[in-house]
């Protein structure tokens, strides 16, 4: 069954997949992203790439790119090709960046599998951009992967490497490995507790960043928050991963143990906010989508804490996603302004929340 | 370790600001202490081992910095890369390398892309002669040289990790007179060291 690219945009039944619904630690930690910066040999970076150039950047990669043969549902697709609303779906899905999807210009693109959870955007910050996303913890797995990838490319494109320095980027910040691992975490107690603070001075001192929902730059929603790794340079890609991987269990014990203590000493409290949100996402008529982000949130702790047994974390996962602005539209069928979506996806909460009763 | 601060890109960022944007979501914003200060909110700490140290490497560089050199591939010059914190091109780490080095240790903690232990991972940079056939035409195959050999650049790339290590310490133990010493002989060492690679091309 080979679908098209747009069949994927069509359907929303795999749009929450990447997020993880089972493992062990399932229900603080999300998702995880690992991604590689490169760049080509013998081109300017895109601070130096003029029109033509960008162009021959994008025509040299499409060319060697599609002779890989990653999985049977991959594509290329160009963002020029695209409507806004495509792209944006691309972006709520995790496929592409913000700054593919939004900030930057000239001739961009995205090559993926979404089976494999694998894209390669082109024209990013980088000229290459290699991302692997995948549900919770199977971080070693993911980076094998994404290692495949990397080689399977750089055996048809000259990557600009340095003798000293590896490979070579844009920013200095993600030269060396160009390696960025982010894992998703959900971290509701932490936030209510204002325990959070200490989790960013934490993860400061153990070089790490934290970050919002969609990574680099973005709002933090929901309590949503990606740690991932500051440094890439002077250690190999292994060592990176530990580093971040070795904290993972810490930040999930101290999220456990604040959900523990607030359940015990703040039950009414707790309950009442959960089961708050619970009752807005059922009946309100207009909503944004940061306030479904906050309230699904609520709502994922309950499911996680077993006081909404009705609701299935995948259901909780999907709505994250299909609640956001090109989502929403595409469930519509049709473009909609801000005021119309908002009632789009009151209404379309109330009825996926009404179907578990 | 360093994170740079998200308004200015260049220092490394100290405080952590909740902030509403226009959407009414909020926002982490990771400053440094200078635009933190103009963002009316108060330096979190004082001085740290990290920004005295960070001070006298930034004195360290001035005196390199008496013409604004341009990139000889991409025509950047090292303000333009502050203002944006955004290279030109691949030759830049090497046009540049003077200030580049004590720039990715403040920010990586290293300036070599592997340390000794870190042998097995250095297939992570692809083989340049597994790459050959599919350069671009314009492209120099990438060459890595052969990790036996030594040369005077890297012999003198070592001792300059070694001094940087030193001046991190008796700058931590506040000897200063002992930093400013060290901080001379980097300085020439990394004169030494640009200048060398100018000629290597
Ligand atoms: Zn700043
Ligand atoms: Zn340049």
């Amino acid at each position: 069954m080979a679908e098209s690219p747009r069949d994927w945009f069509a359907s929303t039944d795999s749009a929450g997949d990447w997020m993880a619904v089972d493992g062990p630690d399932h229900d603080i930690v999300v998702t995880t992203r690992i991604r590689l910066a490169r760049n080509v040999a013998g081109f300017p970076f895109r601070a130096r790439l003029d029109a033509a150039k960008a162009r021959a950047v994008e025509s040299h990669l499409a060319e060697r790119l599609k002779k890989l043969e990653l999985a049977a549902d991959q594509a290329y697709l160009r963002l020029a090709d695209l409507s806004s609303l495509e792209t944006e779906l691309l972006f709520e899905r995790h496929c592409i960046s913000k700054d593919l999807a939004r900030e930057l210009d000239g001739p961009r693109a995205v090559f993926f599998s979404r089976r494999k959870n694998l894209s390669v955007m082109v024209n990013e910050e980088d000229h290459l951009r290699l991302q692997v996303l995948g549900p919770g913890r199977s971080p070693e797995a993911l980076l094998e992967q994404l290692c495949d990838l990397d080689a399977r490319i750089g055996a048809q494109v000259a990557y600009a490497t340095h003798p000293r320095f590896g490979h070579l980027t844009s920013c200095p910040t993600n030269v060396g490995t160009g390696l960025r691992i982010s894992v998703m975490l959900h971290l509701p107690a932490l936030v209510w507790s204002k325990e959070i603070e200490k989790v960013f001075d934490a993860a400061g001192k153990m070089k790490l960043a934290v970050r919002g929902y969609h990574g680099e730059g973005t709002s933090y929603v929901g309590d949503f928050f990606q740690v991932s790794n500051q440094v890439t340079l002077g250690k190999s890609v292994d060592r990176l991963l530990a580093d971040v991987t070795k904290v993972l269990p810490k930040l999930v014990d101290w999220e456990r143990d604040v959900r523990r203590g607030v359940r015990k000493e703040k039950t009414r409290t707790l309950e009442d906010r959960i089961w708050r949100a619970y009752g807005v996402l059922r009946h309100a008529r207009r909503m944004t989508s940061t306030e479904a982000i906050e309230l699904l949130s609520s709502v994922r702790l309950g499911v996680c804490l077993g006081l909404l047994p009705q609701l299935p974390l995948r259901l909780v996962n999907e709505l994250l996603v299909l609640s956001q602005p090109a989502h929403v539209q595409l469930l519509a069928g049709r473009e909609l302004d801000d005021d119309s979506r908002d009632l789009a996806r009151a209404d379309y909460l109330r009825k996926r929340l009404a179907e578990t009763g | 370790m360093t994170e740079f601060c998200q308004r200015c890109q260049t220092e490394a960022a100290k405080v952590h600001v909740t902030e509403i944007d226009k959407d009414g979501g909020k926002v982490l914003l990771h400053l440094c202490e200078g635009c933190a200060k103009g963002h009316g909110l108060p330096a979190s700490t004082p001085p740290t081992v990290l920004a005295v140290f960070k001070e006298l490497v930034d004195k360290a560089s001035t005196v390199s910095r008496t013409r604004d050199r341009q990139c000889p591939e991409c025509g950047i010059t090292f303000a333009e890369f502050k203002a944006k914190g955004r290279f030109g091109c691949a030759h830049d780490y090497d046009a540049f390398l003077a200030r580049v080095v004590p720039l990715l240790e403040r920010v990586h903690g290293a300036s070599e892309h592997l340390g000794p232990g870190d042998a097995v991972a250095a297939a992570a940079v692809p083989d340049p002669s597994a790459t050959a056939s599919g350069a671009a035409p314009a492209a120099p195959a990438p060459v890595l040289p052969p990790p036996a050999r030594k040369s005077a650049a890297d012999q003198a790339a070592q001792e300059l990790k070694r001094l940087r290590r030193e001046l991190v310490r008796v700058v931590k133990s506040e000897a200063y007179e002992e930093a400013a010493r060290l901080r001379d002989r980097i300085q020439a060492l990394e004169k030494d060291l640009a200048k060398g690679f100018e000629v290597d091309g």
